[in-house]
């Protein structure tokens, strides 16, 4: 795994990046970082993995107030010009997958195929919900001097229906350095302001949706293929595969097989 | 403005923060912070005329780790890797607490690659300082379920912290901490083993021994300076280990001059 900086006009982005051959660009999950793809990255044999941390997310600099997904996908396509990668496979999670859309739309001369890991397509409840989220409480006399632990605590049950704390400590970490290092800046705005349903349809590129039964976006798997109906799927069992070490394996095979079919 | 980067060192990859054009000065951060501890001085040096670069120590910051727990002088020769992955022959060097050792250690063996050190808050320990530092918490720092480890950390560096104003930096410093939480404390093993004095006693570079009269160290060095009178000296008044944060502009002010070579060692 080698790391560096791509300089943007909106700051450094910090990427990882593993192995030789095309490239496949990883996208993340909010607010988590590059550093989720660390344990799938050597699995891609023949692919040069690059794992960008989005502006304001793990090693990357604070993105700007006034932002967007667009203005993320366009930071991305600037990033990879300062990589020297004309053009990529492009996989992104959640939030990511909001990115990696937009990045396929909006630049689809550097996006050879699309892998969408959980389309975020929230009612319009929710989205209202998403948008009216400003930044979160920071530390402070009134706050629970724990909030980051708790929060950390909140996102992996979220993202994992069913964590217990006590058996996977261990994941605790990894992800708790990854919300400080948001310094308690939400997207949920961001993202709450974007409309993946209104954008799935005009996608080109050969594309692969992705779901897990127990993601807590499963109940998006249905319409996403609804919306693009070209592309190929594959639902995954249980918890989603991407956050445990001992299935990375799976996900990475799912990933290599459509990259090499499509 | 202060722009990030990679170089290569022996451990894996070393990270740095650099600032500035003119003379090179290369900045060594104390246990178990990292290169970001100068990010207030950056723009007051850069304004000086000086190109600084603050390397993570190998295992802190952003820097790849060392495969074990290893000792000051392994640390200064990864002074050298950063210097030729920059392309630089020499530099000026600043060390701060551990940063100071492992500067000195350098100094002391590669006279030829340091125009100036500055040793900045010398951990030149007395048997009662060493059982003093001793009495902390020197170890992997191992999470509880309900997150009382992170009061856990928030305590421990309040205590190491005697005087400290700087709430920000206080945060800032504590989450350094929980980032290396199974090796941030190799840093200080490495300095609590180490004897700096045969060092002290070896530098041949011009070198200026700074500190400030409210830090841990303060005592430490004029205890340092006073082994070598023909050293410049200077101090700030009151501070703690925290010092860049609290007077970065004064900080940078002394650093400059030196480097720039506007105080000459008293002959």
């Amino acid at each position: 795994m080698f790391k560096c900086y791509a300089d943007t006009a909106h700051g450094q982005v910090h990427v990882r990046i593993d192995g030789d051959g095309p490239a496949l660009l990883l996208i993340h999950w909010t607010p988590l970082s590059g550093r989720m793809y660390e344990g799938v990255a050597s699995r891609f044999p023949d692919r040069t993995v690059v794992a960008p941390d989005l502006l304001g997310y793990g090693r990357s600099d604070p993105r700007p107030a006034d932002w967007s997904i667009e203005a993320w996908a366009d930071n991305l396509a600037e990033a990879m010009d300062a990589l020297d990668i004309a053009v990529a496979d492009v996989a992104g999670g959640h939030n990511g997958a909001n990115v990696a859309a937009e990045l396929a739309l909006r630049h689809p001369a550097k996006v050879r195929r699309l892998v969408l890991d959980g389309c975020p397509l929230p009612s319009p409840e929710l989205r209202a919900a998403f948008q009216a989220m400003t930044g979160q409480p920071r530390p402070g006399i009134d706050i629970a001097p724990t909030v980051a632990w708790d929060r950390t605590l909140g996102l992996l049950k979220e993202y994992i229906p069913g964590f217990d704390p006590a058996a996977d400590i261990e994941m605790m970490w990894p992800a708790m350095r990854d919300y400080l290092a948001t310094d308690f800046v939400s997207s949920g705005a961001v993202a709450g302001a974007y409309d993946l349903a209104a954008r799935l349809p005009l996608i080109a590129q050969p594309a692969l949706l992705l779901g897990a039964e127990k993601d807590t976006l499963a109940a998006s798997f249905a319409p996403a293929k609804a919306l693009l109906p070209s592309a190929r799927s594959h639902m995954f069992p249980g918890q989603h595969p991407i956050h445990f070490p001992d299935r990375a394996a799976e996900w990475a095979g799912v990933v290599a097989a459509f990259l090499e079919a499509a | 403005m202060i722009r990030r980067a990679y170089l290569d060192g022996r451990w894996g990859q070393l990270h740095v923060r650099r600032a500035g054009q003119g003379t090179r000065l290369l900045l060594l951060h104390q246990s178990p912070l990292s290169g970001a501890m100068f990010d207030a001085a950056m723009p007051f040096l850069a304004a000086a005329g000086i190109e600084a670069v603050a390397l993570d120590t190998p295992g802190f910051g952003l820097s790849d780790a060392p495969p074990a727990p290893t000792t000051i002088h392994a640390y200064g020769e990864v002074v050298g890797d950063a210097l030729d992955s920059l392309g630089w022959d020499r530099a000026a060097i600043l060390g701060h607490h551990t940063g100071a050792a492992i500067g000195a250690s350098f100094a002391a063996r590669n006279p030829g690659r340091v125009e100036r050190l500055i040793l900045n808050g010398v951990p030149l320990l007395t048997p009662e300082q060493l059982e003093h530092f001793k009495a902390f918490r020197f170890s992997p720092l191992l999470p509880e379920a309900d997150g009382s480890h992170l009061i856990a950390a928030w305590n421990q560096r309040l205590a190491a912290s005697p005087g400290w104003t700087d709430l920000d930096a206080m945060h800032r410093y504590v989450v350094e901490m929980l980032a290396k939480n199974l090796t941030y404390w190799w840093g200080f093993q490495a300095a609590l083993a180490h004897d700096i004095a045969p060092d002290l006693a070896a530098i041949s570079v011009p070198t200026m021994v700074f500190s400030n009269s409210g830090e841990d160290l303060y005592a430490s060095s004029k205890a340092a300076h006073a082994r070598r009178a023909e050293w410049v000296w200077a101090e700030l008044a009151g501070g703690t280990h925290d010092i860049v944060d609290e007077q970065p502009e004064p900080w940078a002010r002394v650093v400059a001059d030196f480097v720039l070579a506007k105080m000459r060692p008293a002959l």
